[in-house]
């Protein structure tokens, strides 16, 4: 571990837009594993359904030394493919279609930086959606793309914790 | 005549788009559209009307807490259930903390890079920058070597090329009038507000079990053990906490956020008569402070001021919010310009404008996902300037005397109220009044639990089976952006209708039936626009609404838009 911090995970998206929401639905499938003991991720690990809220989630990023998002985002081959994104690159794969100066968490992600409190050891855990529309339910395709991402997320906790941020230069999978 | 389209103008859960004409360099016409369909209503319908809070709070990413209350108090409401004064103190205390901290954030994180060329910064001089900051305010932090600090931050930022938050402004536009030592201090300011806001939000972790997405309300009360003297409840050291927390808002509220939008304001007095809008404003009023749930014992008044006229205070019931959809992607039975109460209300989307991708939405009479909310058909503008406005002209004994203060010190008249600047400054001065009223509520509850009065919630009618075999209600709230209301109609213990008229479906309203125009859309006509390419005019006055389309739509349609990688987040 880099810091003396518990690591943290976030699930961002709207879990009232099917697919947008399955950032959300893979930390409740985490937070579900981590209380009945069955994940091997370093102690203390911290889950956190970040619903939509941007600014909201920084006073938890402050405070972490390690941290994972999981979120819906356009990349990868077809609706459920797991992508990972780790470091500066973050910001990138963010800052796609923001209008001027908005709050959200593109911005979440730069007001860290700019504080100097976006932990160095970062990833991001990507799902391709396959359906934003109404509804509760993940389409068949990223529903079935859970337990990977739940993994490549155990794996980025373990990359992290174990080896330090040495190891994050190892080539992104995805 | 130029037409201008402006999309999108909002943050990317939801999406605004705005359309406006300009002749001779200023806004002649202006159409608000919300591109996206509202689908809660239809996700609510058949569930347990206890879980409703639950699912609401999902549909804005911003104001969660509010949504929440605003349901709770609906089914509240439609079963006849009067809360306990600790669940009603608590909740002031929430719903409190989240128009202090929202509307900071709005100012410096939204709308001050309206105002401020963060860009010009860079040419500012520290110790001149010091000199102003101590000119102004009472702050610790106004050195030399502190903003010289912030400006190396700044120039180093800048010079990464990732500029974030910065990104996309219009910098060096002739429309910013702010000197470099100005733009510095808000620069400053902005940083220290990003520190301030996580401090603030503690608030909420401390009273809603959890942050983010608060885990305490219940119908009938909150789901929230305080007890002084437990250690596994609230206690007194959780309770110490809060009010320490709420001390040091009062202090970033005192000794920067008001300064800041006083010497802002300063520089821009020509805003006060630019935005004017409709001069029709409705508050449901907020904040109960005793336990009988009448308005009259709101601090912030229900009422309504009509054209203007600050001498004649109105009534506002429930019974007289309609909506028409006439101009919306919306069917009705009995036909679109026949107002629907909420109780009856329909959600029935019947998307007809043109086919994606378009240019304009010129030549289409329907043009937003938005239905079209009016009081006693006429339309309102809501929020803090509205709510400031109701309550001076209540002649409330803290508002009253700040709105003439600040007016005062700018050395306007009341006129200058109804304009961008006026929101601004009505944001401000509600956030100064209620952080302090923070200070009032919270010694309340503690006063209470000192009684040894622990209750919270009123259990009486959890049981579904207490309920009668149809109920109805609604819940009024006023959230940091304006009114909002939830109505439910409930039937054999399931959600039978639900729908929900929004801060920003008042403000975002698209014309109604008689072709009158929404407040967002009024208040653009006559806004100059120096230079086509670069609208940062008509931000100015839409953000002074502070809009918040997350909230006003939720779903994004696929036949009004882009594909899935609008939101690429």
């Amino acid at each position: 571990m880099t810091g003396g911090t518990p690591p943290l995970v976030i699930g961002i998206g709207n879990i009232l837009l099917r697919d947008e929401g399955v950032g959300v639905r893979v930390v409740e499938a985490l937070q579900r594993q981590a209380a009945e003991d069955r994940l091997d991720v370093p102690p203390g690990t911290a889950f956190v359904d970040g619903g939509t809220l941007g600014l909201d989630l920084l006073h938890l990023i402050a405070a972490t030394s390690t941290l994972i998002l999981v979120d819906a985002v356009g990349l990868g081959p077809a609706p459920g493919s797991v992508t990972v994104i780790r470091g500066d690159a973050i910001e990138g794969t963010l800052a796609g279609h923001v209008s001027p100066h908005q709050v959200g968490v593109a911005d979440l992600v730069a007001a860290a930086r700019l504080m100097g409190v976006m932990p160095a050891d970062a990833s991001l855990v990507g799902i391709r959606p396959a359906e934003i529309d109404i509804g509760l339910a993940l389409t068949p395709p990223v529903e079935a793309a859970v337990p990977e991402a739940i993994a490549a997320v155990c794996d980025e906790l373990r990359r992290y914790c174990r080896t330090g941020t040495a190891a994050a230069a190892a080539p992104a999978r995805g | 005549m130029t037409r201008i389209v402006v999309d999108p103008i909002t943050r990317i859960e939801g999406h605004l788009r705005i359309e406006v004409e300009v002749a001779n360099g200023v806004v002649s016409d202006a159409w608000s559209s919300g591109t996206m369909f509202r689908g809660l209503e239809l996700i609510l319908k058949g569930r347990d009307p206890r879980d409703a809070w639950v699912f609401a709070q999902r549909a804005c990413g911003v104001c969660t807490t509010v949504h929440a209350l605003a349901s709770v108090r609906s089914v509240e409401n439609a079963l006849g259930l009067r809360i306990p004064r600790n669940a009603r103190i608590v909740r002031n205390l929430i719903a409190g903390t989240q128009y202090v901290q929202d509307h900071v954030i709005h100012f410096y994180h939204l709308h001050a890079l309206d105002w401020v060329d963060v860009v010009s910064a860079l040419k500012a001089d520290p110790a001149a920058t010091s000199t102003l900051a101590q000119s102004i305010s009472d702050h610790a932090l106004s050195s030399p070597a502190y903003f010289k600090g912030v400006k190396d931050k700044l120039s180093t930022f800048v010079a990464s090329g990732q500029l974030g938050p910065f990104a996309n402004g219009y910098w060096g536009h002739p429309a910013y009038k702010l000197p470099p030592e100005a733009n510095l201090m808000a620069v400053a300011h902005y940083l220290e507000a990003l520190d301030w806001q996580r401090e603030v939000i503690r608030i909420h972790a401390l009273l809603g079990a959890k942050n983010p997405h608060p885990q305490t309300y219940v119908v009938g009360g909150m789901a929230l053990a305080l007890d002084p003297n437990s250690t596994t409840a609230l206690n007194a050291r959780g309770l110490s906490e809060i009010g320490e927390l709420i001390k040091g808002a009062q202090a970033f509220v005192d000794e920067v956020y008001i300064p800041d939008v006083l010497a802002v304001a300063g520089f821009y007095k020509d805003w006060a008569g630019i935005g004017k809008g409709i001069g029709n404003y409705m508050s449901y009023g907020e904040f109960p402070e005793d336990d009988s749930g009448e308005p009259t014992a709101f601090y912030l008044p229900r009422g309504r001021i009509m054209a203007r006229d600050l001498g004649k205070l109105q009534a506002v019931v429930q019974d007289s919010v309609a909506e028409t959809v006439s101009h919306s992607y919306y069917t009705y039975d009995g036909g679109d310009a026949t107002p629907r109460h909420p109780f009856d209300g329909q959600t029935r989307p019947a998307y007809a404008g043109p086919k994606p991708p378009f240019e304009t939405l010129e030549g289409h009479d329907k043009y937003s996902w938005l239905k079209a909310p009016r009081y006693d058909d006429e339309p309102m503008e809501v929020g803090p300037l509205a709510r400031m406005l109701v309550a001076y002209a209540s002649g409330h004994a803290d508002v009253k005397p700040a709105v003439d203060g600040v007016l005062g010190k700018l050395g306007v008249g009341a006129d200058a109220l109804f304009s961008t600047l006026g929101r601004i400054g009505a944001r401000a001065i509600e956030t100064q009044v209620i952080v302090h009223r923070l200070g009032r509520w919270f010694s309340d509850l503690t006063a209470n639990l000192d009684t040894g009065d622990l209750a919270i919630a009123d259990g009486t009618k959890w049981d579904p089976a207490s309920w009668p075999a149809q109920a109805q209600g609604f819940g009024f709230e006023e959230a940091p952006r304006g009114s909002l209301g939830h109505w439910i109609k409930i039937k054999d213990q399931a959600i039978d209708n639900y729908q929900l008229v929004v801060p920003s479906t008042w403000n975002g309203s698209p014309r109604d039936a008689k072709g009158r125009r929404g407040a967002w859309e009024e208040a653009l006509i006559g806004t100059p626009v120096a230079d086509p390419a670069q609208p940062l005019e008509i931000l100015r006055t839409i953000h002074s609404f502070d809009p918040c389309m997350a909230c006003a739509v939720h779903v994004y349609d696929p036949a009004a838009g882009s594909s899935v990688q609008i939101r690429i987040v």
